[in-house]
């Protein structure tokens, strides 16, 4: 296992060095640069401009501008941001513990939600319950995530005032709260987020959990298990289920990039402090070491993320570990 | 000898695409206390649902057993039975092996799980008395190093050792009826005979009755004391092993024992039934082998009933009346 994961880690460098490479490139590709806007501003003058440019380094050609941020990001240094003053390093510190909290939320619902309807649908297909909420999981999964982001945001926030509408907690009364209070300040503004981007791949993982299910039933050995006299609770919990899960967490890890991708605009609606937000705005200010440092701890968290899931794959289903 | 399983008018359908499949149609048989009685046939003759029949497990609501029908053990109707009855009958009172031991174990839980399952579902044990007895039906079954085969899981048994396990898991609560539906088909020949072996002794030792189902008349002839042969949905003949081998009532039986390669025999090629089993949504009207059978003639568009065709057995055939029509 731990020769398993090693390698695996080496591939995941890889990965990584890629996925920064192609950001790289493309961000410098897009049009303008981030002293575009200064150099519209009628009272400076392109001299200046100019200057600033070359002090940043971006008049230099695009290879050895690549070659020099290589060389800082091995060691560790992940440059300045060029519109925030200060070290792209220190915006994705702050930025990345409320997108972790928002995708584990996120993915806590997703396959909370997800696993449990699909199961139930699978144990009792073409039933009445089952036909209903198919017609709810083929909803969420063909629903945008930013309109049902918009929609929870109007309905839970603005009509009825159940749920604060943006940020991760309350800017006047959160510094005046009791530890637990804080907690509960910052769960109550991680519900409709969270729910967005959770009910959005619930309704995939449940299409997927329910046909999982359906196969997993159609076995010999759930055959075998009602011809033991067993409790069809155990048949279908404990032999259908079991079978049926292993696919579920397989999903998950490759869920894992479709949920982060889901943070960039989930963030935005909800004006959530996180990394989506951050590449987001930096993509639009043309701040390149914060997008590409961005992409980088996207990158890292999706190989981790995926590692996760097949390192879990490979602890549920006996078939993977070498015979002892 | 008492009768421990009485099956009448056993019908089974399933709906299918192409109409309604009368998979079986009107069985009836009997099975004694202690006796092993094969049920043969080709594929689609219909003895693996009536095998899951006895026991409930076809899949519904596609398939369905008709009403009519009856099952009849140890006095009760199985086909009547709530499902909580229905569960205590099963695993307990008769259990049953599948043909494919592969996909019929559960491949995520260990051998010894799937055997103290059984006895948990029946008995008042806890989980350590079922472990015990999981070990000791190991052993029973004689799979070597039982103790640490417990923790295996099924892919890492060989396909005989899987079909043991089937077995262990099958005995362990000593049921009174045994059904084995090719238990040996998808295993190597040398395989094929430790497990007919082992199923004959553990059958003696425990003296229950087993219904054998199997399509290889050798395997049949070897661990039966009668055999019932089935065809399109019905049984055609039964008869006690020694006398049916020794002259079939049925041109089919008779066909099915000529069919059967020879080592022994002179050198011609192995005869076959022309022709093949017609699909269970078709069946021919009159007697349902008769467009294959060779002696067929206008009697055959009419079906015959089970014909008394000497002591102790039966044939569904015209010939049983009129045997001056079998040629040589």
């Amino acid at each position: 296992m731990v020769r398993y994961v090693m390698g695996r880690l080496a591939q995941g460098v890889v990965v990584v060095f890629v996925v920064v490479t192609l950001t790289f490139i493309l961000i410098h590709a897009a049009p303008g640069d981030p002293l575009t806007s200064l150099a519209n501003e009628p009272n400076v003058r392109p001299e200046v401009v100019e200057q600033m440019r070359r002090n940043l380094g971006l008049d230099r050609p695009l290879h050895v501008q690549y070659v020099r941020y290589l060389g800082r990001m091995l060691r560790g240094d992940l440059g300045v941001s060029l519109t925030q003053h200060r070290s792209v390093a220190a915006a994705i510190r702050d930025a990345i513990p409320n997108t972790i909290l928002l995708a584990l939320a996120a993915l806590l619902i997703d396959f909370g939600i997800g696993v449990s309807a699909g199961a139930f649908q699978g144990a009792h297909p073409r039933s009445r319950r089952d036909r209903t909420l198919t017609a709810v999981t083929i909803t969420l999964y063909s629903i945008p995530v930013f309109w049902l982001g918009m929609v929870l945001l109007f309905l839970f926030g603005e009509q009825l005032y159940w749920f604060p509408v943006a940020g991760v907690t309350d800017p006047v009364t959160y510094p005046f709260r009791s530890g637990l209070g804080k907690v509960a300040d910052r769960l109550h503004h991680l519900v409709l987020p969270a729910l967005t981007l959770g009910l959005a791949g619930a309704g995939y993982t449940a299409r997927q959990q329910r046909a999982a299910m359906i196969e997993a039933i159609g076995q010999d050995f759930v055959r075998t298990a009602r011809a033991k006299g067993l409790r069809e609770r155990l048949v279908v919990g404990r032999h259908a289920l079991r079978n049926a899960l292993l696919p579920t967490i397989a999903l998950a890890g490759l869920a894992f990039p479709a949920l982060l991708s889901g943070t960039v605009l989930v963030e935005t609606v909800f004006s959530w402090p996180g990394l989506g937000r951050l590449a987001a705005d930096a993509i639009g200010r043309r701040d390149y070491p914060i997008v590409t440092g961005a992409a980088l701890v996207a990158a890292v968290l999706v190989v981790l993320g995926n590692l996760a899931a097949d390192v879990a794959t490979r602890i549920a289903d006996p078939r993977t570990k070498p015979a002892s | 000898m008492t009768m421990l399983l009485a099956v009448r008018d056993l019908t089974t359908t399933f709906e299918t695409a192409d109409g309604v499949a009368r998979a079986v149609d009107g069985v009836s048989f009997d099975l004694a206390e202690g006796e092993t009685l094969a049920l043969v046939g080709e594929s689609g003759s219909g003895k693996t649902v009536t095998a899951l029949s006895i026991l409930r497990l076809i899949p519904e609501p596609a398939g369905r057993i008709a009403p009519g029908s009856r099952i009849e053990f140890a006095g009760r109707d199985l086909l009547s039975l709530s499902p909580r009855e229905l569960r205590e009958v099963r695993g307990a009172e008769i259990a049953m092996i599948f043909q494919e031991p592969m996909t019929s174990l559960n491949p995520v839980l260990t051998v010894g799980t799937q055997i103290a399952e059984t006895v948990l579902a029946h008995e008042a044990a806890s989980k350590r008395e079922a472990r015990e007895r999981a070990l000791d039906m190991l052993r029973l079954v004689g799979i070597a190093d039982a103790e640490s085969r417990l923790k295996s899981y099924p892919h890492e048994l060989s396909g005989g050792m899987r079909q043991r396990v089937m077995i262990a898991i099958a005995l362990v609560c000593r049921p009174r009826i045994l059904i084995a539906d090719e238990p040996t088909t998808a295993l190597d020949v040398t395989i094929q005979a430790q497990i007919l072996d082992l199923l004959t002794d553990l059958k003696r030792r425990l003296g229950m009755a087993m219904i054998l189902i199997t399509h290889n008349l050798g395997i049949a002839a070897g661990i039966a004391d009668r055999v019932a042969v089935m065809y399109g949905g019905r049984i055609v003949e039964v008869a006690p092993t020694v006398d049916l081998y020794r002259e079939p009532a049925h041109p089919y039986t008779d066909g099915l024992l000529r069919a059967a390669p020879r080592l022994d025999g002179p050198d011609r090629p192995t005869p076959s039934i022309p022709g093949s089993v017609p699909p269970a949504t078709d069946w021919p009207s009159g007697c349902r082998f008769h467009p294959r059978c060779q002696y067929a003639w206008e009697r055959c568009q009419s079906e015959p009933p089970l014909l008394e065709a000497g002591p102790a057995r039966t044939a569904r055939c015209w010939l049983v009346d009129e045997p001056a029509r079998r040629k040589p």
